[in-house]
């Protein structure tokens, strides 16, 4: 990053190959859209070009990196809730009737808990628990899940304290339990 | 946390979520073990934290194109192509149009008048018409200059204005983009040789220590502009073949859009969508969202 903040165009481009799977991973899961996460990486990458000045040596990329996305990801989130582009919820049913998830949710319930879990099932599920997060919860999960941040990287990133990350990821993990555990053990529909 | 303090459920929870996560100083950890070790409960609670955490790691992680790369460090080149310029970029209101309308009238009344003057009162003596020559080069050459900045200024403040037909046409989908961009820079490659030759020295040395991707982009954005200013409001000539070329390698909604077009309208709604593709990436950065923050980001 010091050589970007000098001008090195060649050190930016490395800097955009190494990080730009891991930002668009966490981005992925935070808007819940492909391209809108494309979108918004190239606008992460891009706004860290504009500031390469104000980077200080001795912080770390990652957590720069992830402070930018976190304002970027808040600003399209709350901008598309503006829009009235709600997430359907999993209880939510469409003009078109239930989601396919809750019609396999509700056909899963009642199997035996030593059921053999079918991986694109729990991967669904596990999506949809993150998903039913909320956005600040959902963000620090990401952080700490896939970027193996600890709370104090966490707490820079979000522009919290680490006490406030603390008791976020704790929520976020009781919340991640309660709709995954009765699934895992016995096939159940998470409440709603 | 002293453990009078863990009579809560989520007081605990915090605790065994920070055990779990490495985040607990010696003496807390220890605390909460002893805690675990007495508390049956406690302990499956724990389990099931850490058994829903692992199963995170199902969730799909993403991985991206080459495309999606180029496409990025094309947008971060044209950031870096308007940083320079910048000061020069900036297209002038009217207001400063109106002025250099009047410095250029009253520039062209004051050489008017000397004209006259000295048509009248004839020459003095040799040295007068010596110096009288001299003075009127300086005025002419002046006068001219002013003209050709007037027209400047005329034609950038033009090409300001919103086109009329398929301005308002626009693309979709990245492969559109993607082609449109490739053919630009190919187009800019063609015509960068006489152009870069304009280019002051240490502009030059700039662009060759750029990565070739970016290079590519950057000449590419200043060809277009620069033809953009000397032609404001023409469309690109874009040869027959590349017109073909472009129609093959477009998405079929927007081959179908342009082909109910005569070659000329194909060749402006192009050229339109090249802009509407270069504009969009010059978008200004909004002001900073609230003031503090972590260090580098703090005045």
């Amino acid at each position: 990053m010091l050589k970007v903040r000098d001008d090195d165009a060649a050190a930016f481009e490395q800097l955009v190959r190494r990080y730009q799977d891991r930002l668009i991973t966490v981005l992925e899961h935070l808007v819940g859209n492909r391209d809108q996460a494309e979108d918004l990486s190239q606008d992460v990458f891009l706004r860290v070009y504009r500031a390469r000045k104000r980077y200080q040596a001795g912080a770390k990329f990652s957590t720069w990196l992830f402070t930018i996305a976190n304002n970027v990801a808040s600003n399209a989130l709350r901008s598309r809730s503006r829009r009235r582009e709600v997430t359907l919820q999993p209880h939510d049913s469409g003009p078109l009737g239930p989601r396919p998830l809750d019609v396999m949710l509700a056909a899963s319930s009642g199997q035996m808990p030593a059921r053999q879990l079918d991986k694109a099932e729990m991967r669904d599920i596990v999506q949809m628990a993150v998903a039913a997060l909320g956005e600040r919860q959902r963000m620090a999960v990401l952080l700490s899940k896939f970027e193996g941040m600890c709370y104090a990287e966490i707490a820079e990133a979000m522009e919290l304290s680490p006490q406030a990350v603390k008791s976020l990821l704790s929520r976020a993990r009781v919340n991640l339990r309660e709709v995954l555990e009765p699934y895992m053990q016995h096939g159940r529909k998470p409440k709603k | 946390m002293p453990d009078e303090l863990l009579n809560t459920d989520a007081a605990i929870e915090q605790q065994i979520v920070a055990y779990l996560d490495g985040e607990l100083d010696a003496e807390s950890g220890r605390r909460i073990e002893q805690r675990l070790a007495g508390d049956r409960q406690l302990r499956k609670r724990l389990q099931q934290l850490d058994r829903t955490w692992e199963v995170l790691d199902m969730l799909d992680t993403s991985s991206v194109s080459e495309d999606f790369t180029q496409t990025t460090m094309e947008m971060v080149a044209v950031a870096a192509s308007d940083e320079v310029p910048k000061g020069r970029r900036r297209l002038p209101g009217r207001r400063t149009v109106h002025w250099a309308i009047i410095a250029g009238g009253l520039l062209a009344a004051g050489l008017a008048g000397f004209l006259t003057v000295t048509m009248f009162l004839g020459d003095q003596n040799g040295r007068v018409e010596k110096e009288t020559d001299s003075e009127l080069a300086q005025l002419s050459n002046e006068l001219s200059e002013a003209t050709e900045r007037i027209g400047q200024i005329e034609r950038a403040v033009q090409d300001k204005k919103p086109r009329a037909g398929n301005a308002k046409a626009k693309l979709t989908t990245r492969q559109d983009v993607d082609v449109l961009l490739r053919w630009i820079e190919q187009y800019a490659g063609r015509h960068a040789g006489e152009f870069l030759k304009l280019l002051p020295e240490s502009r030059r040395e700039q662009l060759a220590q750029m990565p070739e991707q970016m290079r590519r982009m950057v000449i590419a954005r200043m060809v277009w502009r620069d033809w953009h200013s000397k032609n404001p409001g023409k469309p690109l000539p874009i040869s027959d073949e590349d017109l073909a070329e472009l129609r093959r390698r477009l998405s079929d909604k927007t081959r179908e859009r342009l082909e109910a077009n005569s070659p000329k309208e194909q060749r402006r709604m192009i050229s339109n969508w090249i802009r509407q593709i270069f504009r969009r990436r010059m978008r200004p950065e909004p002001p900073p969202r609230r003031p503090g923050g972590p260090p580098w980001r703090r005045p």
